[in-house]
């Protein structure tokens, strides 16, 4: 079964508003406790060179400092906004999207492609980490709520609902947005035929774009000798 | 193991991706050791021997094949490392070697003969003369073959050979003859055939400036990619160049190779394995890309017309193509 995820906005919150020293104290609680689940990931990182690498998440107030390699134990710290001593290199992305990266669940290089991941400074360090960490069948779901102890079921039962809470709310949210823009068209009191000109507009749109993939498909399937991504 | 007429190759750059392109529906899997024996030698990345010799016993149990990419070039009076790669593939019990220098092959047909052995890319091999010497004198069953050639030029290649035939169905796209190519060597100092990375990690840098981000190898810029727009490999031949006044890319876009949907034009010039691009990239990219491509094998065997998966995501710039099998440019 695919491992359940983190509620991303959850995460968000709960790291936004925790006063640091407490961030600082969960952080290392969690890190002991991947430790102990994945052992041969602190064997690996620890085989590396030494290396710090800053982890800005863009849409948290706070920034990380990984330290691994050296033969020594990986850490993470949590960084005074005050201290502006560079690590060896950078990683910024949103919490989501770092936190599937470390659970291996997207590809670093596509991100770089869309640019949904920068790096900056050493990029020997950060492909290094990147790949002890792909190395790895990491469920950051799991290591959580194992921290509970004996209430770790009802934690994950809190955390599920909270995450399909989640997205219910947001999947309402949607629908109230849209009939606000259907009740706005209304309230334009436009005649009944812009309406449906302006829906009909909306299927051409869709009939055509549906057009011109089948018709490439076409071209493919003919063998036409102009390759479309040249052309 | 469901026996389908195309085997589907995946890369591992890990045991964890060796076992998701597994259950992704891969044939076989290709996977190196972690020094510069083979040509993706990137820090983090690759087996043990240990790791091989689990990943091997794994394959097997799976009915999945492993292929161990030893295809870089041995400089002069370092031999060591290539013979214990070979000598440690036929341990694991690894079901071929890829192999690309003529001494390499030479060790490998002596000391193992009954480890098979497939002719790497990295050999440019790109003709029968080429190919059929390979054949008679080191014993070698299959030629990958290097991304030039059209699908005619492929069909002509296994008539004229008889041999088995791998080519790339996804992945990075180069413009260059694969083991031939020294261009990164002006700008690192490496030699992209002996260290196994062309755009070594310890070489590229990126740098912000406002909404771009420069990549570098080097002290060379060799782009400037805006918010947007669809970013390369940091390679020379993915750079963007100015000439005459414009910048362009003039080797090669970012784009990646895609035959999703070609794939019974391969199958019908003769083309016996289907090699997925990347071991560099994650376990997350090769379950995806493999899933696509068992899916579409599959209906090939059966005959099947379905709309085959949108893989734009993981393409490098956000783009794909048919590169040399159609050669539209010609």
């Amino acid at each position: 079964m695919k491992p359940s995820n983190l509620p991303a906005p959850l995460v968000r919150g709960a790291m936004t508003v925790a006063p640091p020293f407490v961030l600082a104290r969960a952080i290392d609680a969690l890190l002991r406790k991947m430790e102990r689940a994945h052992p041969r990931l602190f064997k690996n990182l620890a085989r590396l060179k030494p290396y710090v690498i800053h982890v800005e998440p863009s849409d948290l107030p706070h920034r990380f400092a990984l330290k691994f390699g050296g033969d020594e134990k990986a850490f993470v710290r949590l960084l005074d906004p005050r201290d502006e001593t560079p690590g060896d290199a950078c990683i910024k992305g949103n919490i989501d999207v770092l936190l599937n990266l470390l659970q291996g669940r997207i590809d670093g290089d596509a991100l770089f492609f869309t640019r949904g991941l920068v790096i900056a400074g050493d990029t020997a360090a950060v492909v290094a980490l990147r790949n002890t960490l792909d190395r790895e069948e990491i469920d950051l779901f799991a290591d959580v709520t194992s921290m509970f102890g004996p209430l770790q079921k009802p934690a994950e039962r809190a955390l599920t609902a909270i995450g399909r809470a989640r997205e219910a709310a947001r999947h309402r949210a949607a629908e109230f947005i849209d009939s606000l823009r259907e009740d706005k068209t209304a309230d334009a009191a436009a005649p009944a035929w812009v309406n449906e000109r302006d829906a009909l507009k909306a299927e051409l749109k869709t009939l055509q774009t549906r057009i011109a993939k089948l018709e490439v498909r076409e071209k493919l399937a003919k063998g036409a000798s102009q390759d479309p991504a040249h052309s | 193991m469901t026996h389908h007429s195309l085997e589907l190759l995946s890369p591992a750059g890990n045991p964890a991706a060796l076992r998701a392109a597994i259950e992704a529906g891969a044939d076989a899997v290709y996977c190196g050791f972690a020094d510069r024996t083979n040509a993706r030698n990137y820090p983090g990345l690759n087996f043990d021997v240990d790791e091989m010799v689990e990943g091997v016993a794994f394959a097997h149990s799976k009915g999945a094949k492993v292929l161990v990419a030893i295809n870089t070039f041995p400089p002069a009076g370092e031999m060591k490392s290539w013979k214990d790669a070979i000598d440690n593939a036929a341990m694991a019990g690894a079901d071929a070697v890829i192999l690309a220098d003529i001494g390499v092959l030479d060790y490998a047909a002596n000391k193992h003969p009954n480890l098979r052995r497939h002719l790497s890319v990295q050999a440019s091999a790109a003709n029968p003369l080429s190919i059929n010497y390979y054949r008679d004198q080191f014993g070698v069953k299959r030629v990958v073959l290097p991304r030039i050639l059209s699908v005619d030029e492929v069909a002509h290649v296994a008539k004229e050979t008889g041999m088995e035939i791998e080519v790339f169905g996804y992945g990075s796209v180069g413009p260059m003859s694969e083991g031939r190519c020294f261009l990164s060597s002006y700008m690192t100092g490496l030699s992209p055939t002996s260290e196994g990375a062309c755009a070594p990690a310890s070489h590229v840098t990126y740098k912000e400036e406002g909404d771009f981000v420069l990549s570098c190898l080097g002290d060379v810029v060799l782009n400037r990619v805006a918010k947007g727009e669809g970013a390369a490999y940091p390679t020379p031949c993915k750079a963007r160049y100015v000439a005459c006044g414009k910048a362009g890319y003039i080797f090669e876009e970012p784009i990646a190779l895609n035959a999703l949907d070609i794939l019974p034009e391969l199958k019908k010039a003769g083309v016996t394995a289907l090699k997925i691009e990347g071991r560099q990239r994650s376990k997350a990219y090769v379950a995806e890309v493999v899933s696509a491509f068992r899916k579409a094998l599959d209906a090939v065997e059966t005959g099947e017309t379905r709309s085959t998966d949108d893989l734009s995501d993981l393409s490098e710039g956000g783009r794909q193509t048919f590169g040399a099998y159609k050669k539209g440019w010609r």
